[in-house]
């Protein structure tokens, strides 16, 4: 591979192989990560990263930096969000999984081919169009909401199903959340520690603003389910997140407390959270019925309820 | 119970050899005594301890887990997951087919209420909804079985991808079959995937929208979707049953069948989707997507007995299971000794292996060979007499 492709893909994937074999034959250590002197841009854009994934803000461009602070900056701040808490990494993770979805537009086909196979190990080939293995497609597809992202809705032949460039990056973000979802939580040295204690404040001073627990009551177990999601930070699907809002606003919740059970998604945003909040309870919604539930894949399982509001109605 | 343990000690000591599981010690086992104690968690280093144990202490009921696990005996927490089969349950219990419960018998919980046949979601009676169901078993229940696992098996391998001779069918030793993919990509799925695919083979929330193409006011499908076709094929051949439906609609189900495109109305194409949503559900396999989700599941061990029939859970090939029967196939029980039993519930007439038994009325007593006595009373409607 040329030197320049080289540095794209590691400026636009500091998580792709390409990234892990730099890492390996420099041999950088947490030690280099926290007080090596040359490293000072990366540790600089390494709190960038967290700031903006704290406030669920839009990527940064393409950064003008050596390739290899990329590569480092985004170590360090994966570790540190796992230091700071589930929460924190979540909100990396789709930080970074955006980031990507907006950079990898600047990968040709076959550059975006190579970092899917070499990376994430899925199958993919070109036969009229672009085909995807299905395990790796619906194992990546579950975490995408819409029914045309099901795979009942796709063409599938002989193992692989179609999509286009497009869609295949979206897959892959899903890939790259996962990838940061699974950093191990590590001690770290003072100077990256007192990073995780900046970010682990204001993370807690967001949190806090107007958090107050969730009612849980006799909710039924997908209520439930969507709940705790929420409080580990994970992300919900639209769809997750409507059957929610709908429920909690039909068993007397305020906009204001639904608004403020949302605060801990990964990618809260008041005002976009506020308005869709506000026009479910404007349209006065009713909560999906039971069947619908089980086609969205929200439905953990038979709870002996014909639907949601039985017994709270 | 003695009777029927020394009868499935019989069947294992001379049948160990045909119970099968790939990757033993990978798996965790449990066990079901005639005494009902349930033991989980237990592990095996090899095949042949595996068979031992269940020759020197046969089971009621015998599971494997799906899962390979690097720990397989350790709590479920510790147990540390590889990969897992892919598995599809079809059971006639979900189907609700009036032939298949013909026989069953329900008892309404609350007030008493009994009756034969499908039972009702709530008691006539009292409207309570607490039923209990003693199913039956006939052969409607394998002929609808087998319709489904046909249908499941040509999508596994023409569209989602597992080779024919990978696919593994069995019967449960009940009511139905199971389909599994033991290796492969697929057994890679995560839970959710499992949902997805799932969803694909029983056509449940299928969406035809994204697969119409627009051209000039002309509308036409794409047909490369197997979900799709399948529901065309299905909607055409039932289009003709249904009076409601306008019959230009039927005439433009056959243009687009063939590929073609037609000029269609906003209300005619609303109508056309619903129609075609009802008809992949009814097209696709009728699985309990549940069980294919469930990666933590335990499953029969392919020709184990089975403890509420006495029947073995065959494994069988693709070209053997259209033409197996159960009640002449699984029996895997002697017919020596007779045993004495007293009927409990109604049973029906009832063939095993040729000979035919019953009808019996509660309160008889009869003396009938091995297999058949166990029948009925693990089905729960006769026990040993001398007790």
């Amino acid at each position: 591979m040329s030197r320049m492709r080289e540095s794209k893909i590691l400026l636009i994937a500091p998580f792709s192989k390409e990234a892990a074999s730099l890492l390996e034959e420099q041999g950088l250590t947490l030690e280099d990560l926290a007080y090596d002197p040359l490293l000072e841009e990366a540790r600089r854009l390494s709190r960038e990263r967290l700031l903006r994934a704290l406030d669920a803000r839009t990527p940064a461009r393409l950064p003008v930096t050596n390739p290899v602070n990329e590569v480092y900056s985004f170590v360090a701040a994966k570790l540190i969000a796992a230091r700071v808490g589930r929460s924190m990494l979540s909100r990396l993770a789709n930080y970074e999984a955006k980031r990507f979805m907006e950079l990898s537009e600047r990968l040709s086909k076959e550059e975006l081919i190579h970092l899917a196979k070499s990376t994430f190990s899925v199958n993919l080939k070109e036969e009229n169009g672009l085909w995807i293995d299905v395990t790796s497609y619906s194992n990546g597809c579950s975490g995408i909401g819409g029914s045309r992202w099901r795979l009942v809705n796709r063409i599938v032949r002989r193992g692989y199903v179609l999509l286009d460039d497009r869609e295949l990056r979206r897959l892959l973000s899903e890939y790259v959340k996962a990838k940061v979802m699974d950093t191990p939580r590590v001690d770290l040295p003072p100077p990256l520690e007192n990073v995780a204690k900046e970010i682990s404040d204001a993370f807690a001073k967001r949190m806090r603003r107007r958090y107050r627990k969730p009612r849980k009551g006799d909710f039924p177990p997908c209520i439930r389910d969507l709940i705790a999601k929420l409080r580990r930070g994970e992300n919900l699907t639209h769809q997750a997140r409507f059957a929610l809002t709908s429920f909690l606003l039909n068993v007397g919740w305020s906009e204001e407390q639904v608004l403020d059970l949302f605060r801990s998604a990964p990618d809260f945003n008041e005002r976009i959270a506020s308005y869709q909040i506000s026009h479910i309870a404007r349209r006065k919604y009713k909560p999906p019925s039971c069947e619908t539930m089980k086609n969205w894949g929200l439905c953990p399982g038979d709870c002996g309820r014909r639907y949601m509001l039985e017994g709270l109605d | 119970m003695r009777e029927l343990r020394d009868l499935f000690s019989r069947y294992y000591r001379s049948m160990a050899r045909t119970i099968y599981v790939s990757e033993v010690p990978m798996r965790e086992f449990m066990f079901r005594d005639f005494e009902g104690k349930v033991r989980r968690h237990i592990s095996f280093g090899s095949l042949g301890e595996l068979r031992r144990f269940m020759t020197d202490d046969p089971p009621l009921h015998a599971y494997y887990s799906v899962s390979l696990y690097r720990n397989p005996a350790a709590p479920m927490e510790e147990k540390e997951p590889v990969r897992a089969e892919l598995l599809f349950d079809i059971d006639s219990t979900d189907f609700e087919d009036e032939e298949c419960e013909r026989d069953s018998l329900w008892r309404c919980k609350e007030c008493g209420r009994t009756g034969r046949g499908l039972p009702p979601e709530r008691c006539p009676d009292c409207g309570s909804e607490r039923i209990e169901v003693n199913h039956w078993l006939n052969e409607r229940c394998i002929s609808l079985t087998k319709g489904e696992v046909a249908k499941l098996v040509d999508v596994l391998s023409d569209e989602l991808g597992a080779p024919l001779d990978e696919i593994a069918i069995s019967y449960t030793g009940n009511r139905g079959f199971h389909v599994r993919v033991p290796d492969g990509p697929l057994t890679s799925l995560s839970k959710e995937g499992r949902r997805e695919v799932a969803f694909y083979i029983m056509g449940r929330g299928f969406d035809p929208v994204p697969l119409i193409r627009v051209e000039k006011g002309s509308i036409r499908f794409d047909l490369r979707s197997g979900v799709l076709r399948r529901a065309l094929i299905y909607l055409e051949k039932r289009v003709d049953q249904r009076g409601d439906l306008p019959s230009r609609l039927k005439d433009k189900v056959m243009v687009l069948i063939e590929g073609g495109s037609v000029r269609m109305g906003g209300r005619e194409r609303r109508l056309l989707i619903d129609l075609l949503r009802e008809a992949a559900q009814a097209s696709g396999a009728r699985i309990d997507w549940m069980v294919t989700t469930d990666t933590g599941r335990l499953t029969r061990i392919p020709n184990s007995l089975h403890g509420k029939t006495g029947f073995r859970a065959l494994s069988l090939t693709l070209d053997e299971y259209q033409q197996f029967n159960p009640f002449t196939d699984a029996v895997g029980l002697p017919g020596e000794p007779e045993i004495d039993v007293r009927v409990t519930l109604p049973v029906p007439r009832f063939k095993l292996k040729g000979e035919t038994f019953g009808p019996h009325s509660p309160g008889e007593e009869v003396r009938i060979p091995g297999f058949a006595a166990a029948f009925i009373i693990l089905r729960g409607r006769a026990e040993p007499a001398n007790r």
